[in-house]
Order: structure tokens, then C-alpha cells, then sequence
């Protein structure tokens, strides 16, 4: 039979065993490779973080060199002196005499060490600008009003957010952040000295680190590796909304192209915001990059689950499909074929159940062949009966005997017994006929044999007509009345009787063959129950076994065949078999 | 007269041989007759024929057996064998033994 392989069970077993392998191999990589994004993820935060915190101490160093310098300023005589006595000419002469002088070139060797200091101012204690002469001074005293002034610290450094200077001479702006240092001499405030401080210094900084960092005031840039222009809003330069940051931490915004890992943190001492900005797909790239091992073994993995499912599919289909072959060959008619058990499992034991029930059916054919056998062997001995050459002749005789001594009625008779006998023998060549029909056929024989034995024997028929339309295997009685005839009557040289009785009994038929004749010896009795089933066509009484079978074949082995007699008084032989109606 | 005896289990048969030949008019006088081998033998011993009609199967004791005990007290008799059809075989072999 021809099978599609995708419902063999080679394949199920395949599938499954396949699905069970690669199913969690498949998982594991794709945890595994989850974990090891979240950790590289992670790594990268701590990493971004730690280059931002130590940008942030290098512009601390920075500063507080700024600031030292600052206080280094503040506490030079000079200085000192030079805030003293214009403080006090300005009380004298008014404010407005610090337009007239210039201090703007005074003290340049205090600054020429930093070149990062662009410029420098003096504010008087009221927040005054002192002989400012290089610097816009309209743009100065808007920037450093009196409420920002007010909030100032008078002891320690004060940082100001960025803004722009400008030189009137030659309009030249330049974008700087602030240091105000306080000046006090014997706890009396004096001013501040102001260093502006040249914002593209940051970005020499940051051009030391190699993350992409970039400063922020508020939502804007104000300085950055890559030089993004002065106050660009972080929004407008890569569409980031400054609000989803978190001080001190990471995150991953999508923007319109590519998702980033932004990482920021708070620098309050200027209270810029810092942050570092990386391409999330780089890292994703760099993870897979450092982690091809993890695509090798999984790829070797389910090569290796499809060969272990391949293996296992075929260890668990071949006996299968080799009981399968043996049953094919069977089917074809091969019943010598028989399944070899290799192992010990379920179907090995099924196989085994197979050969059993070939072997039973093997038997079952020999024997059903040896039935037909015999079968065929007993229907040519029914034909040999029915046609016994030797008593027709004998018969014959008979009745030419008949002739010769004028027994004209007899011989007539006798002639009429022959063909009706030999009419209801052949019969259409059915085997099986009514008991009626067994009637008339025996009442046919037992009067010709009367005819020819008469001075050895009488008869008696006595059946009951209850029995008539049941049916029996034709010449059933015949063989059993010969053998009463021959063998019980003649040999006793005296006349005797042979009683044919049959009737139903339990729902058998029941026939006895009784004769006074000589009787059988014991031994000979015991022999004859013996071979009763055996070929025993040696025997004298061969008839009884063919008898005995013929009724058993059409009885289903339901047939008995009983002797009974007693040495020169009487033998009966009792034949019983299941009663059928004659179909 | 040639006596002759007849021996055959068959009624019909022996009556039959005797009146199929008319036996007086060729010599012949039938002496007797039976239907068994062992009243045959009694009555051949009495009536001494010269030529017995035996049936080769009778009961209690067959043709042959009776041929067999009568030559053995050296009686001149011929014997005519009558056999049946699965019978002439065996009275074949029975000749050439001479019995």
C-alpha cells in the first residue's frame, strides 16, 4: 500500500522529536540574546555614565582652577587698592567717574596665564562696572542687573549662566559663561572681580572624550564635540524632547530615524545638563558582533536536533515498518514470511502475536487442504459405492437365477429395486438428501440383498417419519448394512435378522444397525473402536470409518459412531449426528 | 454320470446352475449342492463327485480353504472356481499355488 509520508509515523515521530529540540534551543538563543542586549544596554549606561562623570571632573578641575585664580586675584594688594580707591573717588565724584578711566589693559598679566579668560570686568560693591572700556557696557550692565546682582554670593565664587559679550570698536560678539569673585578686605566687601570665560573652551574639552557628548543650558546646546551651533535647541537639532531625560540615567528615545541611547546628567555648579547620545542599532550591531558564538551553537544545535530526531524517528519506526513489510508479504500471499524481533518492545511482541496467528492460520489451511482432501478421497468412495461394479454384477446373476427358475415376479422386483437404488444414488450428484430419499434407497438394497441371501437373513425397517425431513449424507445407512449382512449374518451359516431403526433424540438423529449375527470378537471390538477415525481401508469394516468421517465433515465433527455386540449374539452399531432440515 | 457339486451362498445362483444346462443330457448328475463351505464339505465327503462348482467367497470357511482341506485327503476332484468381479485376482494367485 502506498502511503504518503506525511501521516507516516516515521514523520510524526520525526516532527516531534524535532519540535521538542528545537523549540527550546530556539528560546535559549533568543533569551540569551535578550539578556546579553540588556547587559551590553546596561554596560553602555554605566559606561556613558562614567565618560560624562569624568567629563564632569575634568571641568571642575577647570573651574576650580578658575576659581583659585579668582581668589588669587582678589586677594593682590594691587587689586585690593585699586577697588578701594575708586570706590572711594566714585563716592566723592559720583558713579559716572568710572566712565573715565580704562581697566581694561591694567591687570592683563593676572589673566595672560588662563587663555580660556577672554576678558575681565571690575564691579564696584553696588554692582557698577569700573573703567570698563573694551566691552559693549549697555549689553554688561543689562546682563548684570540689580536683581541678578542682589542674589549674588559676597564670600565664595559666583558662576553665571552664558551669555554674549561684544566689543563696540569692531562689533566682534563672543559667547562666554561667567565667574564672579567676591573682593573683601577686612570683612568689608569691596566688589567683584568678573573673568568671562570663552564658551568654545568646552568644547576643547569635550573634544578629549571620544563619546558623543553634548552641554546643555535649559533645552539648548551650548557646546558640543561636533561643534553644533551656539543654542541650538536639542529638539530642532535631533528632534529629542529634552523632557523625557532623566538626570543621572539612560534612555532609549525613538527618534523619526534611528532609536538612541541618551544618557544625561546634572552639572549644577554651571547648571548645565551633560549628556551622551549613541546609536542604539551600533550597540545592537556591536552586541551581535561580539556574539556570533551564540548563532553558532544554536545552528549546531539544531543541526544536531535534527540528526538526534532523524536517528530516533528511524529507531522508532523500523520495527514498525519492518512488521509493516512482513504484513505486506503476507498480504501478497507470502504465508512462509515471518517478523524477526531484534528487540524486546510493544511491537516486537505484536510481531510476535502476528506469527503466532500466521502459524494458526497456516495450520487452519493444512488442515482445511486435508479436509478437502479427504473430503474428495470420500466422495469418490461414495461414487465407488454407488457404482460397485461387482454387485451389479453380482445383482445381475441374481436375477438371471430368478429367470432361469421362473421367479419372474421376483426378478421383476429385483430389477426394479436396481434401477430405483441406482436412481436414487446417483441422485444429480448432490451428496447430501433428505432421510426419506436414505429410506427408500436402503428399503431398495435391504430388498435385493434379501433377494440374494435369503436362505441367511431377514429385515426390518422401523424409522420414525418424525425423521423423514431431515437430511443425512447419501449412502450413509448402506455400508453399515453390508457390514451386518456379510460379516454378522452369513458367517453365522444360519437365518438371521438385520433391524434398521431410526428416530430423533434430543434434536439428533439417531439410526441403529442391529443384527443377531456371530457377533465380534473383543479384541477385534476394541481394534475397531481404535481405527475407527484412522484410513483404515485395510480393515474389514472400512466402511465404518468412511462412514464415521463423511458424517463428521457434514456434522462439524459433531457425529458419534458407537459399536456394541456380543460374540455370537449380536452386533449394533448406533450412529447419532445433529438433526438439519434439508435445504 | 459325471457327478457334480455344487457350492455358492447364493440361492438364485445354484439354482440358476442347475437349470441353465440341462446337465443329464451331456453326462452329467448334479449330486448336491450348499450354501457355506463347511456343509459343503460334509456333503462332498458323501457324495464324492468328480467335479465340485465352488464359489470362491462363502461364509465361515471360502472356496479356497475347502479345495485346500479336500486335496489335502487326496480326493480326485477338478474344481471349477466361480469368482466375483473384485474376486479374480485372488483366485488367479489361488491356481497358481496349485492349491
Amino acid at each position: 500500500m502506498k502511503q504518503n509520508i506525511l501521516s507516516s509515523m516515521w514523520f510524526k515521530a520525526f516532527v516531534t522529536i524535532l519540535s521538542f529540540m528545537v523549540i527550546p534551543i530556539i528560546a535559549l538563543t533568543s533569551i540569551a540574546q535578550k539578556t546579553n542586549m540588556q547587559t551590553s544596554l546596561q554596560q553602555k549606561q554605566i559606561s556613558d555614565l562614567a565618560a560624562l562623570e569624568s567629563f564632569s571632573n575634568t571641568l571642575s578641575i577647570y573651574l576650580n582652577g578658575i576659581e583659585n585664580l579668582g581668589n588669587s586675584i582678589v586677594n593682590n594688594p594691587d587689586i585690593q587698592e585699586y577697588f578701594e580707591k575708586n570706590n572711594n573717588i566714585a563716592e566723592e565724584k559720583g558713579k559716572s567717574y568710572y566712565l573715565q578711566i580704562d581697566s581694561s589693559s591694567t591687570f592683563n598679566t593676572l589673566i595672560e596665564k588662563e587663555p580660556s579668560i577672554v576678558s575681565y570686568s571690575f564691579l564696584d560693591k553696588d554692582g557698577y562696572l569700573i573703567g570698563e572700556q573694551l566691552l559693549d557696557r549697555n549689553r554688561l550692565n543689562w546682563f548684570f542687573n540689580p536683581s541678578f546682582f542682589e542674589e549674588l554670593d559676597r564670600t565664595s565664587a559666583n558662576w553665571s549662566p552664558t551669555f554674549t559679550i561684544s566689543n563696540p570698536n569692531n562689533q566682534e560678539k563672543q559667547n562666554v559663561f561667567s565667574m564672579l569673585y567676591p573682593c573683601n578686605k577686612s570683612s568689608n566687601f569691596l566688589g567683584y572681580i568678573v573673568l568671562y570665560i570663552d564658551i568654545n573652551y568646552l568644547n576643547e574639552i569635550l573634544s578629549g572624550f571620544t563619546d558623543d557628548i553634548y552641554i546643555l543650558e535649559n533645552s539648548n546646546i551650548i557646546a558640543s564635540k561636533n561643534n553644533v551651533p551656539f543654542r541650538t535647541n536639542l529638539f530642532q537639532f535631533n528632534k529629542i524632547n529634552y523632557s523625557f531625560l532623566t538626570n543621572d540615567s539612560s534612555v532609549i528615545v525613538t527618534t523619526s530615524s534611528t532609536p538612541l541611547i541618551i544618557t544625561t546628567q546634572l552639572y549644577d555648579r554651571l547648571n548645565f545638563s551633560i549628556i551622551s547620545i549613541s546609536s542604539y542599532e551600533k550597540l545592537v550591531r556591536d552586541v551581535a558582533a561580539s556574539s556570533p558564538n551564540l548563532f553558532a551553537y544554536a545552528t549546531f544545535g539544531i543541526i544536531f536536533a535534527i540528526v538526534s530526531a532523524f536517528l530516533i524517528a528511524q529507531m522508532i519506526s523500523r520495527p514498525i515498518r519492518s512488521l509493516e513489510k512482513v504484513m505486506n508479504r503476507v498480504s501478497d500471499g507470502d504465508l512462509d514470511t515471518r517478523f524477526r524481533p531484534y528487540t524486546r518492545d510493544e511491537v516486537s511482541r505484536l510481531g510476535i502475536t502476528f506469527n503466532t496467528l500466521l502459524d494458526t492460520i497456516q495450520n487452519l489451511m493444512v488442515r482445511e487442504r486435508n479436509q478437502q482432501k479427504q473430503q474428495q478421497h470420500l466422495q469418490l468412495q461414495v461414487v465407488q459405492e454407488q457404482i460397485k461394479p461387482h454387485f451389479l454384477y453380482n445383482i445381475l446373476e441374481t436375477i438371471s437365477g430368478m429367470i432361469s427358475c421362473n421367479k419372474k415376479e421376483d426378478a421383476i422386483t429385483t430389477i426394479q429395486n436396481l434401477a430405483q437404488f441406482y436412481r436414487m444414488s446417483l441422485n444429480n450428484g448432490k451428496d447430501i438428501i433428505p432421510i426419506s430419499d436414505e429410506i427408500l434407497l436402503t428399503q431398495n438394497y435391504l430388498n435385493m440383498q434379501h433377494k440374494r441371501y435369503i436362505e441367511f437373513m431377514d429385515y426390518v425397517l422401523a424409522i420414525s417419519p418424525a425423521i423423514y425431513r431431515y437430511s443425512i449424507p447419501k449412502l450413509t445407512l448402506q455400508p453399515l448394512i453390508e457390514n451386518a449382512i456379510y460379516h454378522g449374518l452369513k458367517e453365522n451359516c444360519q437365518k438371521g435378522i438385520v433391524c434398521i431403526s431410526g428416530y430423533l433424540e434430543n434434536n439428533r438423529i439417531v439410526f441403529e444397525i442391529y443384527d443377531n449375527g456371530c457377533g465380534i470378537e473383543e479384541h477385534l471390538l476394541k481394534e475397531l473402536a481404535d481405527n475407527m477415525h484412522e484410513e483404515a481401508t485395510t480393515l474389514p469394516h472400512f466402511g465404518l470409518s468412511s462412514v464415521i468421517k463423511r458424517l463428521n465433515i457434514y456434522s462439524n465433527n459433531n457425529a458419534t459412531l458407537n459399536i456394541d455386540s456380543q460374540l455370537n449374539e449380536y452386533t449394533c452399531v448406533t450412529i447419532s449426528f445433529p438433526a438439519k432440515e434439508d435445504s | 454320470m459325471i457327478k457334480i457339486f455344487i457350492a455358492d451362498d447364493e440361492f438364485y445362483i445354484r439354482e440358476h446352475l442347475k437349470n441353465s444346462i440341462d446337465w443329464n443330457s451331456y453326462g452329467f448328475e448334479i449330486v448336491g449342492d450348499a450354501n457355506n463351505g463347511i456343509d459343503a464339505y460334509e456333503r462332498i465327503k458323501i457324495t464324492s463327485p468328480d467335479i465340485a462348482i465352488i464359489d470362491i467367497s462363502m461364509p465361515r470357511c471360502n472356496g479356497l480353504e475347502l479345495i485346500e482341506k479336500l486335496n489335502k485327503e487326496n480326493r480326485s476332484i477338478k474344481y471349477i472356481i466361480l469368482s466375483g468381479y473384485n474376486e479374480f485376482e485372488f483366485a488367479q494367485k489361488a491356481i497358481k499355488l496349485r492349491l
